[in-house]
C-alpha cells in the first residue's frame, strides 16, 4: 500500500510506549531537561521533563539478556546501564542523543548465584557485589569506562548476611539475630577498612512495639543511604553511624525518598489510600519541620499503590523552589506532579502490554435513530398500522430535520463550545477500541485520534486468559452498548466478570461479579433476549453451567461448547440444553489430537461477525467450485516431539459441534509458531522447518466439488454431513520472521481477504491471499491462467511497498486486530506491541470511494462553464442564423 | 443576351430549335395512330404493372433480412470473441437492427395490399428472427449469456446455520 | 519375483505413509439399555494391520428395548453417545467420545459411518460416528432384532506438501535456456496479426466509397 507524503497521518497514527518504569533519573544539566528511564520491558528511554514525550529510545532484547540491572546517571556525566543476566554488558550512552559511547562485557563465573548480584556506580567505578548468604560478600570494582579492574575480588567475611539484606550504596545492611534479639548491621563494602556498624534494633523502637525485622530501601535515587525498618522507622547512615529520623513513615505502604533540597535535606513520602486518594508529605530534616508546600492530599488523583521514582528540586527565579515528583502506579502509569498536587503529565505505560482489543460501534445520533426506527419494518408494523399514520410520522421527522438545519445555520454565528458527542459517522469509520492490558487496566480509545476516552483499573483482574465479548452493540437505543470481560480473580483464581458500557466506561448490568468457582470456558449465546442482549454462558470446572442473566436460560438451544487442554492436546465438546429448570452441559465428544505428548500451540476459530459472501469460486470453464463453508470449523495446531523426526507439527481442522475431524496434515521436523488464521474456507498457519531452517506458511482450502452438497438456502447442520471435503494444500517459504498474523475482515465479505503480517523488524505487511492460495498452478497455461491464478513460486514476495506502516516501525509487534467498518472496501487495523499503530486497509483498493484528492472545485467549475458555454453558443448561433436568413 | 447572339447568324449555321417548337402542332399523326388508344393502354398496363412491381418490391423487402444473414455471419467472424469496443459495437448493431425492424414491420408494409401480404410479413419476421438468433449465438460465444452455474452464483441464498459454537483453550 | 517385490514396495508406498504398522483394536460402548454402568458394550472393531485398513466389525444387534430408548431420546432431540477405547500395538488405551443425534440414527435405519483418523506414527487421534444426511424417514419394522450397519473408514493424516523449490528452479532454468536458444513464437502471417486494424479501415473506405460515387453521380446529370 503506497501513500503520498501529504497523506501521512491522515488515516493512521502511531503511539510509542516504554513500559513500566523500573529506574528513573532526572537530567537537568543539559539544555533539554529530561528524565532518563529504564523499564521492565527492557527499554532505555529519555522523556521530556515538561511534556513527557519520548525523546529517544533504545529497545533491548525481550529475553533475559536484555534485562536492565542498573541505570546510573550522574550530573554532567554519561548514562550508564548494565544489561543482561550473566553475561552482562555495561554500556555508556550520551544523554542528549542516546548514542552508544562505550560498551564492555562482564561475565561471572558463579552462574547459580549470579542473579543475586547488586550493582552501583561510585566515583567513576562500577561496583559489583555478589553476596553469599551466611558467609561472605564478594566485591569487585571495575573502571566504569574501560572495564579494567584491579584483577582481584575482595571477599569480606560477613556471617550475618541473609536474604533479607538490602543494598543502600555503598552500605550493605542486614538484620540478623533471633526473634526479640535483633541486631542491625551495616558495612561499607567499598572502603578498605572493614568497619561494621552494629546496633541492636530495639534502640530505634519504643517499648512495646512489635519488631518484625523487615528492611526496605528508600525509593528513587537517594542522596544519602537510608532504609526503612518494619514500614515504620526511617534510618539514615551518616558518618558511619545510624541516624534515626524523628519522623516516622506516614503509612505502611508509603514510599519514601530523601533528597538534598535547597533548603536542606528533605524526606518526601508518598502513599495512596482508597478514601483519601494520593497523599504526599515532605519533611525538612535539618530544621525538623514539615514543608507545607509539598503537602497535598488529592482524592481526585487516582494512583493505585503509588511509588516514588524520583523527586526533583528546581531552582526558580522566585524565592520558593519548585519540586517535581515522579510517581509510578500499580497500573503502570507514570505521573509527574508539581508541588501542591497538580499533575503536569501522565503516561499510560500499561498500553505497552495489550492482551485483548475489540472495536465497538458508536451509537447513532438521535435523528438517525429516529429515521432508522421509522424504516425498521417490524417496529413500524407494530406501531403504525395505517399508511396515513406513517405519512404523518414522516412529515413530522422531516419537519424536525428542517428545524435542526435552520438552527444549525443560525447557530453558526455563535461559537459552539460543546464538544461533539460521540456519534457514528456516515461510513461507520469512527469506533471505540476497548483495550485490555496485562496489568488489569481497561481503556476505551478513540480510533481516529488515538486519545484515551476512559480508563478503568481493576487490580483483581488477572488477564492470563481473558476473553472479551460485545454483548450488545450501540444500535438499539435506549439500551446502552454492553461489553463483558471475563478473566480470573488475582488471588483465588475464580472467575471474575466485569461488564461495562464501552462508550462511556461506566459499569452496567452485572457490574463486577466475583464467581466462587473456576471457569473452564465461556460462550456467547447467539440469540438475543427481549432487551437485545446476548446472554453469557459460563462453564465451570465441574461442568455446571451458569447463564448471565439468569432469565435468559430458556433461550439456550443449539449451543455447543468445546474446551481444549493445552498441555495434553485433548479436546472435549459439550452440548448445552435447557431442560426446563436449568441449563445442562452434556459431554458429547472428545478427541486426543496430536497423539501422546502433544501440546496445543494455537486454536483459530472463525470470528463471530464473519459472513460468507459467495458459495464458490467460478472457474475458467464457467463452472463453479463450491466451497466447504462450515461455520463451526476450528483449526487446531499441535506440536509433539518425536523419536525419529525431531518434532512433528499436526494441523487439524475440527468441526466443534460434532467433534469430527474434517482435514488434517502433518509436517515432519518442524516446530509450530502460535500464529494461525482461519476465515471462510481458508486456513493458514506458520511453522519453522528445522530441516531447511526457514519459516514456512502452510495453507489449506476446503472444497465440496463441482456440485453443491446441500441446495441453496437450506440449513447447514454439522451433524448431517458425513462426507469429507476435498482439501487443497500447499506450503510457501516466508522470507522474514513473523510475530503476528491476522486476516482483514469486512462487513459483507465481498472484498478479498489479505493476510496482515507483523515482522520482527517492526514492519507490518499486507499480502494478498492469491499469493498463498494452494491452487496456484505450476505452469501457467490455459484454464488456470484465465482464472487469474498466479503461477507457483516457492517463496512469498514481500516487497517493501506492501508495508502498511512505511517508516513508522512498531517495536515488538505482538498482535494485529482487524475489524470491519461501514465501508465494504475498508478494514480497520490495529497493531499492538510495545507501540500502537492504527491504519485503514483497502484490500481491493477503495472501490466504493472517490479518490482522496478528488477535485470537487475544478470539476464543478468546468461543468458550470460548459453549461454556460452551451446555452450561450446556442443563443448566439440561433441569432446568427436568423440574421443570415434575412440577408 | 444569347438570343441576340444567335440572331446574328453566320451564313452556314442552321437553327433547329425554333422550327421544332412551331412544327409540333402542325404535323399530322401517322396513319393508324389514334391518340386515345395510347392513353388507355398505358393506364391499364400501369395498373397491373404497378401491382406486380409492388408485390415484387415487397417480396424484396421481405427477403432482405434473409439475404443479410451471410453478411452478418461474416461480420461476426471478423469481429472476434473478445470483449472490446469493436466487437461490442458490431454485435450491438447486429441485434438492434433486426429488433427495430421487427417493431417497424407495420410501417414497412403499410402500402401493401393483396393476398401475399401475410406471407410476406411472415417471411420478413422469420428473416429478422434468424438475424436475432445469429446475434444471440454471437453473445453466447462471447460468454455474455448466463447459461452456466457461475452466472447464477451471486443469487444463491446462503445457508443458514443450525448449530452455534463457543469455547476455546481451557481457562483453568 | 524381483518385479513382484518392487511392485509391492511401490504399492505400499502409495497406500499409506505410515512409519510403523501394527494392529488396532477398538472397543465400542454405548449408553443404551445399560443396567448399572454408564456405558455398556456395543461391539468391537479389529484391524490386523493399520496399513491394510481392512476391519472386522462385530456388533450386537439392537433389540426392542434399545430402539425404545433411542426413540425416547429422539423425542427429546437428544444424543446417542458412543465411547470407544482404542488400543494399538504401542500401548495404552485411549478413550474417545462421539455423539450423533438419536433422530438421525433412527431415520437412517441404524446405519452409521465410523471414521478413525491415524497419524503417520500409528497413533489414533479421533474416532467419530456420523450418520448420512438422509431425508427419508424409515419406519422401523417391529422385529425383535435390528442389526446395525456400520461402515468403517480408516483415514490417514497425510504429509503436507513442502515448498517445491527444486522443480521451480528447474523450470526457471528451462525457460532461460529456451529463451536463449529458441525464437519468439510470433511468426503468424502479417494479416493474422493486424487484421483487427485493416478490417475497420476497409469497411470505412467501402462505406465512404459507396456514398461518394452515388453522390458524385447525381449532381453530374
Amino acid at each position: 500500500m503506497c501513500i503520498y507524503e501529504d497523506q501521512i497521518g491522515k488515516f493512521d497514527w502511531r503511539q510509542t510506549y516504554v513500559g513500566r518504569i523500573k529506574f528513573a533519573q532526572f537530567d537537568t544539566v543539559s539544555t533539554a531537561k529530561k528524565i532518563i528511564v529504564a523499564t521492565e520491558e527492557n527499554v532505555l528511554a529519555a522523556l521530556n521533563l515538561k511534556t513527557g514525550q519520548v525523546m529517544w529510545r533504545h529497545v533491548f532484547e525481550s529475553a533475559s539478556s536484555g534485562d536492565i540491572q542498573l541505570l546510573h546517571f550522574s550530573d554532567g556525566d554519561k548514562v550508564t546501564t548494565v544489561t543482561g543476566s550473566n553475561p552482562y554488558l555495561v554500556r555508556g550512552w550520551d544523554p542528549t542523543t542516546g548514542v552508544l559511547l562505550w560498551e564492555w562485557p562482564i561475565s561471572i563465573i558463579d552462574t547459580e548465584r549470579a542473579h543475586l548480584s547488586e550493582w552501583w556506580v561510585q566515583n567513576g567505578m562500577l561496583v559489583h557485589l555478589l553476596p553469599a548468604f551466611g558467609s561472605h560478600l564478594e566485591v569487585t570494582m571495575y573502571n566504569l569506562m574501560t572495564g579494567s579492574n584491579r584483577g582481584a575480588t575482595s571477599k569480606l567475611p560477613t556471617v550475618w548476611t541473609n536474604d533479607g539484606c538490602i543494598l543502600t550504596p555503598p552500605y550493605y545492611t542486614c538484620i540478623s539475630g533471633n526473634m526479640g534479639n535483633y541486631m542491625l548491621l551495616s558495612l561499607d563494602v567499598t572502603s578498605n577498612a572493614v568497619q561494621i556498624i552494629s546496633k541492636p534494633l530495639s534502640n530505634y523502637f519504643s517499648e512495646g512495639e512489635v519488631i518484625e525485622g523487615n528492611l526496605r530501601p528508600l525509593d528513587g535515587k537517594t542522596s544519602q543511604p537510608g532504609f526503612i525498618i518494619d514500614d515504620k522507622a526511617i534510618l539514615l547512615i551518616k558518618n558511619n553511624e545510624f541516624e534515626p529520623l524523628n519522623v516516622r513513615l506516614a503509612d505502611q505502604s508509603a514510599s519514601a525518598t530523601f533528597i538534598d533540597a535547597i533548603s536542606g535535606p528533605m524526606l518526601v513520602q508518598a502513599w495512596s489510600d482508597e478514601n483519601k486518594g494520593l497523599s504526599i508529605t515532605a519533611y525538612n530534616i535539618a530544621t525538623n519541620t514539615e514543608i507545607t508546600d509539598m503537602q497535598m492530599s488529592g482524592p481526585k488523583i487516582n494512583i493505585p499503590e503509588a511509588e516514588l521514582l524520583g523527586v526533583l528540586c528546581i531552582n526558580t527565579a522566585r524565592e520558593q523552589p519548585a519540586y517535581r515528583i515522579l510517581l509510578n502506579g500499580a497500573d503502570d502509569a507514570v505521573h509527574l506532579l508539581q508541588q501542591g498536587g497538580r499533575v503536569v503529565w501522565s503516561r499510560e505505560e500499561s498500553l505497552a502490554n495489550i492482551v485483548a482489543a475489540e472495536f465497538v460501534d458508536l451509537p447513532v445520533s438521535e435523528t438517525d435513530a429516529a429515521l432508522e426506527s421509522e424504516f425498521d419494518q417490524k417496529e413500524a408494523i407494530k406501531v403504525y398500522s395505517s399508511v396515513w399514520a406513517a405519512f404523518v410520522r414522516r412529515l413530522h421527522t422531516q419537519y424536525q430535520q428542517l428545524h435542526t438545519l435552520i438552527q444549525n445555520l443560525q447557530g453558526e454565528g455563535a461559537v459552539l463550545d460543546t464538544p461533539s458527542p460521540l456519534v457514528r459517522d456516515y461510513f461507520n469509520l469512527h469506533k471505540i477500541i476497548v483495550l485490555i492490558t496485562d496489568v488489569g487496566k481497561i481503556y476505551g480509545m478513540d480510533n481516529l485520534s488515538g486519545e484515551i476516552l476512559w480508563q478503568r483499573y481493576d487490580g483483581n483482574l488477572n488477564t492470563e486468559s481473558v476473553v472479551m465479548f460485545t454483548r450488545r452493540s450501540a444500535r438499539h437505543p435506549p439500551h446502552d452498548a454492553y461489553v463483558t470481560i471475563i478473566g480470573k480473580h488475582e488471588e483465588t483464581g475464580n472467575g471474575y466478570v466485569i461488564s461495562l458500557n464501552p462508550i462511556r466506561g461506566t459499569l452496567v448490568g452485572e457490574r463486577v461479579l466475583r464467581l466462587d468457582v473456576r471457569l473452564l470456558q465461556v460462550a456467547l449465546l447467539h440469540t438475543v433476549d427481549a432487551e437485545k442482549l446476548h446472554a453469557l454462558i459460563l462453564l465451570d470446572e465441574d461442568e455446571t453451567v451458569q447463564v448471565l442473566p439468569v432469565s435468559a436460560a430458556p433461550l439456550v438451544r443449539d449451543l455447543y461448547m468445546y474446551v481444549a487442554d493445552r498441555e495434553t492436546g485433548r479436546m472435549q465438546g459439550y452440548a448445552l440444553k435447557y431442560d426446563g429448570r436449568q441449563v445442562i452441559a452434556q459431554r458429547t465428544w472428545s478427541l486426543n489430537l496430536g497423539g501422546a505428548g502433544a501440546r496445543i500451540v494455537t486454536i483459530a476459530g472463525k470470528s463471530r461477525t464473519e459472513r460468507v459472501h459467495s458459495a464458490g469460486k467460478p472457474l475458467a470453464d464457467r463452472s463453479v467450485l463450491y466451497k466447504y463453508s462450515n461455520p463451526n470449523l476450528l483449526l487446531v495446531v499441535l506440536e509433539r516431539p518425536d523419536p525419529t523426526h525431531k518434532d512433528v507439527v499436526t494441523a487439524v481442522a475440527v468441526d466443534a459441534a460434532c467433534g469430527a475431524v474434517v482435514a488434517a496434515s502433518t509436517h515432519r521436523r518442524a516446530r509450530a509458531l502460535p500464529l494461525a488464521v482461519h476465515s471462510d474456507n481458508c486456513l493458514a498457519y506458520l511453522y519453522r522447518s528445522d530441516k531447511h531452517r526457514r519459516l514456512e506458511i502452510a495453507t489449506m482450502e476446503l472444497y465440496e466439488g463441482n456440485e453443491r452438497w446441500l441446495p441453496a438456502g437450506t440449513q447447514f447442520s454439522s451433524f448431517g454431513c458425513a462426507r469429507a471435503p476435498s482439501v487443497e494444500r500447499q506450503a510457501y517459504i516466508v522470507p522474514a520472521s513473523l510475530t503476528a498474523l491476522a486476516f482483514t475482515s469486512t462487513e459483507k465479505a465481498i472484498t478479498d481477504t489479505h493476510l496482515l503480517m507483523g515482522l520482527s523488524t517492526g514492519m507490518l505487511m499486507e499480502l494478498p491471499w492469491a499469493y498463498v492460495d494452494p491452487r496456484r498452478p505450476m505452469t501457467l497455461s490455459g484454464e488456470p491462467r484465465e482464472e487469474g491464478l498466479i503461477p507457483y513460486a516457492p517463496e512469498l514476495p514481500l516487497p517493501a511497498e506492501a508495508s502498511l506502516n512505511y517508516n513508522r516501525t512498531v517495536q515488538r509487534v505482538r498482535a494485529i486486530y482487524a475489524a470491519p467498518s461501514g465501508l465494504e472496501s475498508t478494514s480497520l487495523v490495529l497493531a499492538t506491541g510495545l507501540d500502537l499503530f492504527y491504519t485503514r486497509v483497502a484490500p481491493s483498493k477503495t472501490f466504493d470511494l472517490l479518490k482522496d484528492d478528488f477535485d470537487y472545485h475544478l470539476i464543478s467549475i468546468v461543468l458550470a462553464a460548459l453549461i454556460v458555454a452551451t446555452y450561450s453558443t446556442k443563443y448566439f448561433a440561433s441569432r446568427k442564423m436568423l440574421k443570415q436568413a434575412w440577408k | 443576351m444569347s438570343q441576340i447572339k444567335s440572331n446574328k447568324k453566320l451564313k452556314w449555321s442552321l437553327d433547329f430549335n425554333s422550327k421544332s417548337r412551331s412544327q409540333t402542332a402542325e404535323i399530322p399523326s401517322p396513319p393508324g395512330y389514334s391518340q386515345s388508344a395510347n392513353a388507355n393502354y398505358t393506364e391499364s398496363s400501369k395498373d397491373s404493372d404497378s401491382q406486380l412491381l409492388l408485390i415484387k418490391k415487397l417480396w424484396d423487402v421481405a427477403l432482405a433480412p434473409l439475404k443479410q444473414v451471410p453478411m452478418n455471419m461474416f461480420i461476426m467472424y471478423m469481429a472476434g470473441n473478445s470483449i472490446s469496443l469493436f466487437p461490442i459495437m458490431m454485435v450491438g448493431m447486429l441485434i438492434i437492427r433486426p429488433t427495430k425492424a421487427l417493431f417497424s414491420t407495420q410501417s414497412t408494409f403499410q402500402m401493401v395490399e393483396g393476398t401475399q401480404a401475410v406471407g410476406q410479413k411472415f417471411v420478413y419476421m422469420i428473416g429478422n428472427v434468424v438475424n436475432i438468433l445469429l446475434a444471440l449465438y454471437k453473445f453466447q460465444s462471447m460468454g455474455l449469456l448466463p447459461t452456466h452455474s457461475s452466472d447464477w452464483l451471486a443469487f444463491e441464498e446462503p445457508l443458514t446455520r443450525m448449530e452455534h459454537i463457543g469455547g476455546g483453550l481451557s481457562m483453568l | 519375483m524381483h518385479l513382484m517385490f518392487i511392485f509391492l514396495t511401490i504399492f505400499f508406498h502409495y497406500v499409506a505413509c505410515l512409519d510403523y504398522d501394527g494392529w488396532m483394536n477398538i472397543k465400542v460402548d454405548h449408553s443404551l439399555n445399560c443396567a448399572s454402568e454408564k456405558y455398556c458394550k456395543r461391539g468391537t472393531i479389529t484391524l490386523k494391520s493399520i496399513r491394510a485398513g481392512t476391519a472386522i466389525i462385530d456388533q450386537i444387534p439392537f433389540n426392542r428395548k434399545h430402539i425404545k430408548e433411542l426413540q425416547e431420546l429422539a423425542e427429546l432431540d437428544g444424543f446417542y453417545t458412543i465411547r470407544t477405547l482404542v488400543s494399538t500395538a504401542e500401548g495404552k488405551e485411549i478413550e474417545f467420545l462421539s455423539s450423533v443425534k438419536a433422530k438421525g440414527l433412527l431415520e437412517n435405519g441404524l446405519s452409521d459411518i465410523i471414521s478413525a483418523w491415524v497419524l503417520p506414527s500409528g497413533e489414533v487421534i479421533a474416532v467419530t460416528f456420523q450418520v448420512m444426511n438422509s431425508t427419508q424417514t424409515n419406519a422401523l419394522n417391529l422385529d425383535s432384532e435390528y442389526p446395525i450397519n456400520s461402515d468403517f473408514y480408516l483415514r490417514h493424516v497425510d504429509q503436507a506438501p513442502v515448498p517445491d523449490t527444486a522443480s521451480y528452479i528447474q523450470k526457471l532454468e528451462r525457460e532461460r535456456e529456451a529463451r536463449e536458444k529458441g525464437e519468439l513464437k510470433d511468426n503468424r502471417s502479417f494479416l493474422a496479426k493486424y487484421w483487427m486494424y485493416i478490417v475497420p479501415i476497409a469497411v470505412f473506405v467501402m462505406i465512404s466509397g459507396a456514398g461518394n460515387p452515388e453522390g458524385a453521380a447525381q449532381p453530374s446529370r
